[in-house]
């Protein structure tokens, strides 16, 4: 297949179409300057986000992958990939149900504040590395991929592309802050999800969907053709562990992301907060449908010319079926929706990361600035986490693009546990929670291909996407944060009382008690019951596979 | 049931709903797959997965709010302040983080 195929043949009109909706997300910005004047508006929008907004916000942390990787991955795994997608919708609603509304009530700005509070400064330090480190990752894929975007779909070379991308979009983020980053993400979540699902409807139209009107579920008289083609197309595929591996490894890892917690936190009150899950499960259902459409007719597009797609044309499967039966406006339309879904994902990790570096390190560092001097250094941390993921991308590791799955696995094993057992007991104490996470990350980093291949656990897919690893290190991270906790606890003898009163002072507080009875959230039971959960888990990840 | 109860069971119970939602691959295990049962066309476990990961989870999202909002006016009306002995009154909880403590426990 040629590559001049994919690229708009009119240029011009994409670059065109690009300027005009980047000169909207600019506007967006500049008014929503004015509203920024404390380090509460720059990092969680001054609490004021309603929950169709906010919703709309969160929504886009699928990132470009929506348009490209997605689409690319279900004509290589089929099914699985389906299965391995649809669990991530549960990130903002198991976010909040476990702990994303008691940290609206604390008022932190992130899950490294909670944990200062929660477990002392040394444990912030520490869940600050992880977290910077996992959103960094994710954040240089999305800027990697978007100059990509500019490259293959526009035939513009990849560096002058990423350096004026990366700082077309720090330039805004900056500018905006939380504010403007929340309005333009609902409006970038809005281009995405009109590029997925309108030119998506005509191109079922074409391939002969009798429910084109209603492309998330309108192609079901296709499926005879398509097993016809391709009989393995709805096969299970994998083994039961692989299954169990999406649970451990990506449900539990997206849960733990910090820039979805923050995105919570920047709603006008609690209820706004949980009125947030059922919006962002309508868009990211109708998001996520259209895309698992969009992946079958790809399938079903090459199947029936009996072409065989080579792994770099599969990611833009989206645009080659878009060429093929829509106008060219509208191909130009998805290339803006492309960069949208990479642009507001960017939007959410830079604010992400700007929070825990210009608001927790540094405040930890300096506990007595003046907030004027933190909302300076706020802008200091934006337009640094930018400038540094520019520097990083221009010349990326080769496993970083790929691996922004892996993250997940490392943010399971490291990150949710302190801060999941946190929120839901006392018992839980800074030695465990600081071991659990050093040794259970430390073990996921050691046994993935990337770093010691000798040691990798597992081959393939599962090593890469850190499945294999996962399914180990979290049951680790969860079992040796409570046995250590508790441990430390006995060795401590009476002198841990103090702990264990500010413990429950904090805990039943952050959960909304009127009054602190010193009983609650103390009981040991369900957590060994837990352990006992996570045991043969990590039993099953100790096979080869 | 206590309120302190209704909260643990309410979050376990809809903690496990959610997963059951959205990770509809064991259900296909389980029951096995046949491509030729079918509903609106897309085979039966397809279908379940395309169709419970979103319109499910929604749904249990919704029952999630309501049920938690009432759980919640419970919680901080301080129902069950009154049966508690010996706890010490908090400040009014809301979002502002100064009113929580760091837990030191440098001395430890």
């Amino acid at each position: 297949m040629n590559e001049i195929v994919w690229q708009l043949p009119n240029v011009w009109m994409g670059i065109g179409i690009t300027v005009a909706v980047f000169c909207l997300y600019y506007g967006v910005a500049f008014y929503s300057r004015s509203d920024t004047h404390t380090t509460a508006d720059l990092y969680v929008a001054g609490r004021s986000i309603g929950p169709v907004v906010n919703s709309l916000a969160a929504a886009t942390w699928m990132s470009v992958a929506t348009f490209l990787g997605v689409v690319a991955l279900i004509q290589q795994l089929h099914l699985p990939f389906v299965y391995m997608w649809i669990q991530l919708i549960l990130s903002v609603p198991l976010l909040v149900l476990l702990y994303g509304a008691m940290f609206w009530r604390m008022g932190v700005f992130t899950s490294v504040s909670f944990v200062r509070i929660r477990y002392g400064q040394p444990a912030a330090y520490l869940a600050a590395a992880w977290m910077v480190l996992i959103m960094l990752m994710y954040m240089i894929g999305q800027f990697v991929c978007i100059a990509k975007v500019f490259e293959v779909l526009l035939g513009l070379p990849y560096l002058p592309s990423l350096i004026v991308s990366a700082l077309v979009i720090t330039g805004y983020i900056t500018i905006g802050g939380m504010k403007g980053a929340t309005y333009n993400d609902a409006i970038q979540m809005v281009i995405m999800m009109i590029a997925l699902v309108v030119p998506l409807a005509a191109i079922l139209q074409h391939l002969g969907a009798t429910g084109y009107w209603f492309p998330p579920l309108g192609y079901g008289n296709m499926t005879d053709i398509m097993l016809s083609k391709i009989p393995e197309f709805f096969d299970l595929k994998f083994d039961p562990r692989f299954y169990l591996a999406l649970f451990v490894a990506l449900t539990l890892g997206i849960l733990g992301l910090p820039q979805l917690a923050q995105r919570v936190l920047t709603s006008s009150s609690i209820k706004a907060a949980r009125r947030v899950v059922p919006w962002f499960c309508l868009w990211v259902g109708l998001a996520f449908s259209a895309t698992y459409a969009m992946g079958f007719a790809g399938v079903f597009h090459f199947a029936a010319l009996g072409q065989v797609l080579p792994p770099e044309a599969a990611d833009k499967t989206t645009l080659l079926l878009n060429l093929a039966y829509n106008p060219q406006w509208v191909s130009g339309f998805v290339i803006a929706g492309v960069l949208a879904a990479g642009v507001s994902t960017i939007a959410g990790l830079m604010i992400g990361v700007a929070t825990i570096v210009g608001h927790d390190i540094v405040g930890m560092l300096k506990p007595d600035l003046s907030d004027q001097k933190r909302l300076r250094w706020g802008y200091v941390g934006l337009a640094g986490t930018g400038i540094v993921s520019l520097l990083i991308s221009l010349d990326p590791p080769a496993f970083l693009i790929i691996s922004i799955f892996w993250a997940f696995g490392m943010c399971a094993c490291a990150v949710t546990p302190m801060i999941v057992l946190g929120a839901w007991s006392t018992r839980i104490n800074r030695i465990g929670a600081i071991s659990g996470s050093i040794i259970a990350g430390l073990f996921y980093i050691a046994l993935s291909p990337y770093v010691f291949p000798d040691f990798s656990i597992g081959t393939g897919l599962v090593a890469k996407l850190g499945f294999a690893a996962a399914l180990i290190t979290v049951p680790m991270g969860f079992i040796l944060t409570v046995i250590i906790s508790l441990a430390y606890e006995k060795l401590a003898g009476s002198a841990y009382q103090k702990v264990l009163t500010e413990a429950h002072d904090l805990v039943e507080k952050m959960h909304g008690w009127p009054n602190v009875s010193g009983t609650r959230y103390a009981g040991t039971q369900w957590l060994w019951i837990l352990c006992a959960l996570w045991v043969p888990v990590l039993i099953w990840g100790l096979q080869p596979w | 049931m206590s309120t302190y109860k209704k909260e643990a069971v309410l979050t376990i119970g809809f903690f496990v709903l959610y997963l059951l939602m959205a990770h509809t691959a064991p259900w296909a295990i389980i029951l096995g797959i046949d491509n030729s049962v079918r509903v609106l066309g897309y085979p039966l476990h397809y279908f379940v997965a395309i169709a419970v990961g979103w319109f499910g989870v929604l749904g249990v999202s919704i029952a999630w709010n309501h049920l938690a909002d009432k759980l919640d006016d419970e919680i901080t009306s301080g129902a069950e302040a009154l049966d508690e002995e010996g706890g010490n009154k908090a400040p009014s909880a809301g979002p502002d983080a100064s009113e929580f403590e760091p837990v030191k426990g440098k001395s430890l």
